[in-house]
């Protein structure tokens, strides 16, 4: 019961986000993305968001312009999956301040290592609201004192 | 990265990995996680700088350390640091992120190399089972996942987690006790809520429940209900609309159901499910009903016959899931009604398919039509109908399906005598009706030829063969080389359709196909060769029946045949799909087959959760018994309270009970640590056989999971004695807990059968040596005598005393020599109680004795003598 990869389209099929989880050959991570994108784009509006691929199960949800894609084990729970999701663009949200593709684009770095606080191995690590933003305060307060500690040295 | 491959770079980062600056540090990780991947050259350059930053006393440091593993880890990290990340797990002192991390760093670990907890360190697994009851909610939720994964590759030693994780459970679920900051959208935890039930629901084997205490069960239930119920009554909170509420809400939904379906396959349980997810039908999200029908397939298919009946009561709603917007569901539906069909329903669920084909997908019909022939087939018991239904799917999806379908009904037309006119006779209809897809068409051209004679009086052999030539030239060729050999048929039948026939066979003797060639020129060489065509008549003779090994459903639909008049349908049990069907669809029959393969990997687990009550296991078990188990044991067995178990930190209290065949015993535990006492999980396992049990355990009370300093819990159990056993037969009782560190205690308990002797009626010893010389006619099965020595010597007093304390009435001056003790007992057991005399002759010094036991059941007294020397040899 764990997520696979998590990977971030946009709306014209361009990868803005992959974090795998399991290690799988880049040729065949290239494959599976070329094939979802294709699966998912093509998917209209209201329509279910899980889907059967091969043996897994795919999940997604879109937020704006981006679809968040998510492969999990055939046992694991859908609804939850999507909502880690979720819980995820919350995060984002609250952490950028009403997060856009383009904040995604220019400082992935946050993007990825908010999504290392929610999920590690695939794993949900931390459901909890605050936690994950507070871990990320105490990051960026590190970073900044190293950057002082540069600017004096 | 963004897409994009990058190859360059790599060596800056594994030097930014050693940097002292965090930033630096940080850097340096999340390049070497996002490029380097599986089994890369440059991993191994990183174990030096990943082991200083595991032992390196900064928790960022060890943070970025395991969030590193969790992404990269491969076989030669596990060997090498596996150690270094339990040791941040286990030490209480470490912050709660470090552990976190280091649960499922641990986890991906041991998913690469399972043997490393399995073989070299199964002792952390209680320990790590015990982070189960800690505080912090997300630890408790990082350390589930790493306890489901260890309940895959060692079942057995995680069922103590059952009862501490329903604890966790009830919390969250019934009492909704949880941090405020954990509620998502008001829903108390939602994935630890679904970690934790499917967790339980991989550890208990199967519906069998014997395996958990009642008191964990019925709270389990509880559980089940308290979800359900709620699912059902709307709950008013401020989210109660919101899409997140929901999901979370129906996501636990689900988790519950399959647990409960899992846990008790009982009519009740599986109807409250099944009327749960027929509400969820309703739901406007799409996701839900896509999941309820998920769940209501599942449901069915593990609840049998009942639950089948009940689900069935929905079909209209998910005949109206047929028409929703988004194939997904509808593919569901599909199989969902494939999974309901019985003998009872095939008729309305094949009818409904049939009205559907007409309506479906063209990639959804070949689908639909295999699950129709394959229902129609497999649950018929009514040829005719059978018939009737095959034709009308060929003529409705004849061309989205495979040979296979209008093979079989041509197979059953041939076994079936009776069967065969009204075969004609509907394929005459679906021809008129210029119904005819390539499979009608064959279909036909085998029946009309074989047994178009015996409608000939309702259908005339001239339009036969007209309404089979007409549509001759619009066939394929493979379609037409059938018709010959149909149209040769009719030549030597019927004289008057000859000239007719020979024109074609004339015409096709020039195709540009050899294969149809080929054959009108024999055929034509075949009817020329003379005149009264004998040589012919035997080329085309009858078609003989087939054998019926070629399919058993061919037997069931002959056998049927006869019994139809009578209308009696007997429910069959559900056979496996015929192998022929497996073959029949490539993109049906996998979704079929799924089912079955994933319900025997489960019996597979079961079996392996039953293996460890091999001898070797219990021998096992006997080795790591807790030091000085044995004085409570023996203790108990003569004394009905006393100290069970006592160390420094812990005092067990036992209590014991005994009404005929029926023990209870009551232990508290007495908390003498200075600190309070967590985690507190007992597991009472039984090492008899399963199928045949000697005893049976019930739960009566289980102790809390917290005592105070100074307090104490009680935990009480009852024993129903069965059979005879040996002491090697006895319970197990396992106690965990934490204080200040994680202690396990394994004690032995003393249900034995002697527990269960109480004294005989008094007698006089005239009485007694008659009983004893009655008994010597069981011979040696009756009487064991034995010759022991101790170390202590006892007076003749206590010796006395002991011998009653066992449950003996003593019979005085039976004996010639006064030292002798004598006594007589009866022994309760379910399967009947057994009267058993007893006679003990300690020597001059009393350290020796013999015993001499005769009772009236074979194997007894061999079992009494032995707990008995047993007892003496350890002292009392």
């Amino acid at each position: 019961m764990a997520i696979r990869y998590i990977i971030l389209l946009s709306r014209q099929g361009k990868v803005r986000l992959t974090k795998w989880y399991t290690a799988i050959p880049q040729k065949d991570r290239l494959k599976i993305i070329r094939e979802l994108t294709a699966i998912v784009l093509s998917r209209r509006a209201k329509m279910c968001n899980v889907l059967e691929y091969k043996d897994s199960k795919l999940i997604y949800r879109r937020y704006a312009s981006l679809f968040f894609v998510a492969g999990i084990d055939n046992n694991d729970n859908e609804l939850l999956s999507l909502e880690i999701i979720h819980r995820y663009v919350e995060q984002m949200d609250k952490s950028y301040g009403n997060v856009c593709e383009l904040d995604i684009i220019y400082d992935f770095e946050r993007a990825l290592s908010i999504l290392d606080q929610l999920i590690v191995n695939g794993e949900i690590i931390e459901s909890s609201k605050t936690s994950v933003l507070k871990t990320m305060a105490q990051q960026q307060q590190l970073e900044t004192t190293d950057e002082l500690d540069d600017y004096f040295a | 990265m963004l897409g994009h491959t990058i190859n360059f770079g790599f060596m800056e980062a594994i030097t930014l990995l050693s940097s002292k600056i965090y930033s630096e540090k940080q850097i340096g990780y999340m390049a070497v996680s996002l490029f380097l991947s599986g089994n890369n050259d440059l991993l191994p350059l990183v174990v030096n700088s990943l082991k200083n930053d595991l032992n390196d006393e900064n928790p960022d440091y060890n943070c970025l350390a395991l969030q590193c593993i969790a992404t990269l880890g491969n076989e030669t990290w596990a060997e090498i640091l596996t150690e270094d990340v339990f040791q941040i797990l286990r030490s209480p002192t470490t912050e709660t992120l470090p552990r976190k991390k280091a649960s499922l760093a641990l986890l991906k670990l041991l998913q690469i190399s399972p043997h490393i907890i399995t073989e070299k360190h199964p002792s952390w697994i209680p320990r790590i089972i015990a982070c189960i009851d800690d505080k912090d909610l997300g630890f408790v939720t990082s350390i589930t996942s790493l306890v489901q994964f260890i309940a895959k590759v060692s079942p057995e030693s995680c069922r103590l987690s059952i009862p501490t994780a329903t604890r966790r459970l009830s919390k969250l679920i019934i009492d909704e006790n949880c941090e405020s900051d954990y509620f998502y959208y008001d829903v108390p935890a939602p994935w630890l809520t679904v970690k934790l039930l499917s967790l339980i629901e991989y550890l208990v084997p199967d519906a069998s429940t014997a395996d958990i205490d009642n008191i964990t069960l019925s709270n389990l239930k509880e559980i089940i209900n308290t979800v359900i119920e709620k699912s059902v009554t709307k709950k008013n909170s401020q989210y109660s609309n919101s899409q997140q509420y929901k999901n979370a809400q129906s996501a636990i939904l689900f988790s519950v159901i399959a647990l409960g379906a899992h846990l008790d396959a009982s009519t009740d349980a599986s109807m409250n499910a099944i009327r749960a997810l027929g509400y969820l039908l309703d739901s406007p999200e799409t996701n839900t009903r896509y999941l309820a029908l998920d769940a209501l397939i599942k449901v069915a298919a593990r609840g049998g016959n009942p639950a089948i009946k009940c689900a069935y009561d929905h079909l209209k709603k998910i005949l109206d899931s047929l028409k929703d917007k988004d194939i997904s569901i509808r593919r569901k539906a599909i199989d969902l009604l494939y999974t309901l069909c019985d003998s009872s329903s095939v008729e309305n669920i094949c009818n409904e398919l049939l009205k559907y084909i007409e309506v479906a997908d063209y990639q959804m019909r070949s689908d639909v039509a295999v699950k129709a022939a394959v229902l129609a087939e497999k649950y018929a018991t009514d040829a005719t109908w059978y018939v009737s239904t095959i034709l009308k799917l060929i003529s409705l999806a004849g061309n989205h399906m495979t040979d296979e379908v209008w093979e079989r009904i041509i197979q059953i037309a041939v076994n079936n005598e009776s069967l065969q006119p009204t075969t004609c006779r509907a394929v005459v209809r679906h021809l008129r009706n210029n119904l005819f897809p390539e499979s009608m068409m064959k279909v036909s051209s085998f029946v009309l030829g074989e047994y178009g004679y015996r409608i000939e009086a309702s259908v005339s052999p001239q339009e036969q063969f007209e309404i089979l030539y007409d549509k001759y030239f619009y066939c394929s060729l493979i379609t037409r080389a059938m018709l010959l050999s149909c149209f040769l048929k009719f030549f030597i039948r019927y004289e008057f359709l000859r000239p007719q026939v020979m024109d074609l066979f004339q015409l096709e003797t020039k195709s540009l196909d050899s294969e149809i060639q080929q054959r009108a020129i024999e055929y034509l060489k075949l009817v020329t060769m003379d005149d009264n065509l004998v040589f012919v008549k035997q080329v085309v003779q009858e078609l003989p029946p087939f054998q019926n090994d070629v399919s058993p459903l061919i037997a069931r639909l002959g056998s049927v045949k006869d019994v139809t008049t009578a209308m009696i349908k007997p429910i069959k049990p559900p056979a496996p799909p015929p192998p022929r069907a497996k073959r029949a669809s490539s993109s049906a029959v996998p979704q079929l087959s799924q089912r079955p393969s994933r319900a025997s990997t489960f019996s597979g687990s079961d079996n392996s959760s039953v293996n460890p009550f091999d001898s070797a296991f219990i021998n096992g078990d006997q080795n790591k018994l807790t030091p000085h188990w044995e004085e409570g044991f023996y203790r108990a067995l003569h004394f009905d309270q006393g100290i069970f178990f006592e160390n420094s930190l812990m005092r067990i209290i036992y209590r014991c009970r005994t009404d005929k065949n029926n023990l209870v015993f009551q232990l508290t535990y007495f908390n003498k640590s200075p600190v309070d006492i967590t985690a507190l999980t007992v597991d009472v396992k039984s090492n008899t056989s399963t199928s045949e049990p000697s005893y049976i355990l019930s739960t009566l009370e289980l102790p809390a999971s917290d005592i105070k300093v100074h307090g104490k819990s009680t935990h009480s159990f009852e024993a129903s004695l069965r059979n005879i056993y040996e002491s090697k037969e006895a319970p197990m009782l396992t106690v965990s807990f934490m204080a200040g560190s994680f202690v396990q205690l394994y004690l032995k308990l003393p249900i034995l059968l002697i527990k269960t002797l109480s004294p005989a009626p008094s007698s006089s010893p005239q009485d007694f040596f008659k009983r004893w010389q009655q008994l010597s006619a069981l011979g040696a099965d009756g009487e064991s005598q034995r010759i022991f020595s101790i170390s202590h010597r006892h007076s003749d007093e206590s010796l006395l005393r002991v011998v009653n304390r066992l449950g003996f009435n003593i019979v005085e001056n039976a004996d010639s020599n006064s030292r002798n003790i004598v006594g007589a007992g009866i022994l309760h057991t379910v399967k009947g109680n057994h009267g058993c005399l007893l006679r003990l002759e300690p020597d001059e010094e009393g350290r020796q004795f013999r015993i001499t036991i005769r009772a009236t059941g074979p194997g007894i007294a061999k079992v009494l003598a032995d707990t008995i020397i047993e007892l003496f040899e350890f002292g009392f």
